[in-house]
């Protein structure tokens, strides 16, 4: 009898890591490579895509959509936004969803499901969310936005913008690369040139 | 804490020398705010100062294309104007 490899399928390659101590509620949809580290929850009806990281202590929820590629470190809430891919949420950010929080409703009782209306974050392919930041219901952060440390971001963020502050406001403009541009809209780190449009920065082709 | 001025470049330049460390009679109007080593905690730090200091409120489109000392007291005179 021959000796055979143990087959190392792609399947099996492909996996997705779930951490002993996270969880990840059954109808939870998790793409391959991806890896949900200590103490995290997904909730059902959350979709995330594939080669994500979730670090310690994240919890994505109600119905949120993470794209691929995606990086969510510690201590993160998610509720309900939708990621595109190459999203980056820093330590500590909490993306929220309810314009009008309440505990209860004005006859007293506590609020359930279907007494609030959703509102989520959408955050763009690329963007980054420095730690601690939290970003207001409704808001849409731009691609390849940059939100610095510790910023409230209450408005809108267009393709390219570095916002910092509580209220967040709009200091210049950032690289794919993640360097601040200068005057001219180059990227002092990798010479990338951009072009000012209605919705923010593009590329100079 | 020294007197606060009041007119634009006075008061620009004044603020200008606080963020950067530099004595505010060192910073003439061709002064790039990249020259003076604002990053973007620096330009955060002038616009809540301004708005501070001349009562008057900077939107954040207007102060991002200011580029120099020179378009930041133009700026400054231009909302003076319209209040
Ligand atoms: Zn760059």
């Amino acid at each position: 009898m021959t000796e055979k490899p143990t087959p190392t399928t792609s399947r099996a390659l492909d996996a997705p890591f779930i951490a002993e101590s996270a969880e990840v509620a059954p109808a939870a949809r998790l793409g391959a490579r991806s890896r949900i580290w200590h103490h995290s929850q997904v909730d059902a009806g959350v979709r995330i895509g594939e080669d994500c990281v979730l670090g310690k202590g994240v919890h994505v929820a109600s119905a949120a959509v993470i794209g691929n590629r995606v990086k969510i470190q510690d201590g993160c809430g998610v509720f309900g936004a939708t990621l595109e891919d190459g999203v980056m949420l820093a330590p500590g950010v909490y993306l929220l969803e309810d314009q009008a929080p309440r505990a209860v409703n004005p006859s007293g009782h506590l609020k359930g499901r279907k007494d609030w209306r959703r509102d989520p974050v959408t955050i763009r392919y690329g963007a980054t969310i420095g730690a601690n930041s939290v970003i207001a219901p409704g808001v849409t952060i731009g691609r390849y936005a940059l939100v610095g440390i510790g910023s409230v971001v209450g408005h809108d963020v267009p393709d390219h913008g570095l916002v910092m502050g509580n209220p967040a406001r709009q200091l210049g403009w950032s690289c794919m690369c993640g360097h601040r541009l200068n005057d001219t809209l180059a990227c002092p780190s990798c010479g990338r040139l951009y072009h000012q449009r209605p919705y923010g920065l593009s590329l100079a082709t | 804490m020294s007197i606060q001025a009041t007119d634009p470049q006075t008061v620009a330049r004044q603020i200008l020398g606080e963020i950067s460390g530099r004595a505010a009679n060192s910073i003439d109007a061709s002064t790039r705010l990249s020259d003076l080593g604002l990053d973007s905690l620096g330009r955060l730090t002038l616009a809540v100062l301004l708005e501070e200091r001349t009562g008057r409120p900077l939107p954040d489109h207007k102060m991002l294309s200011v580029r120099t000392v020179n378009d930041l007291e133009r700026l400054l005179t231009s909302s003076e104007r319209s209040a």
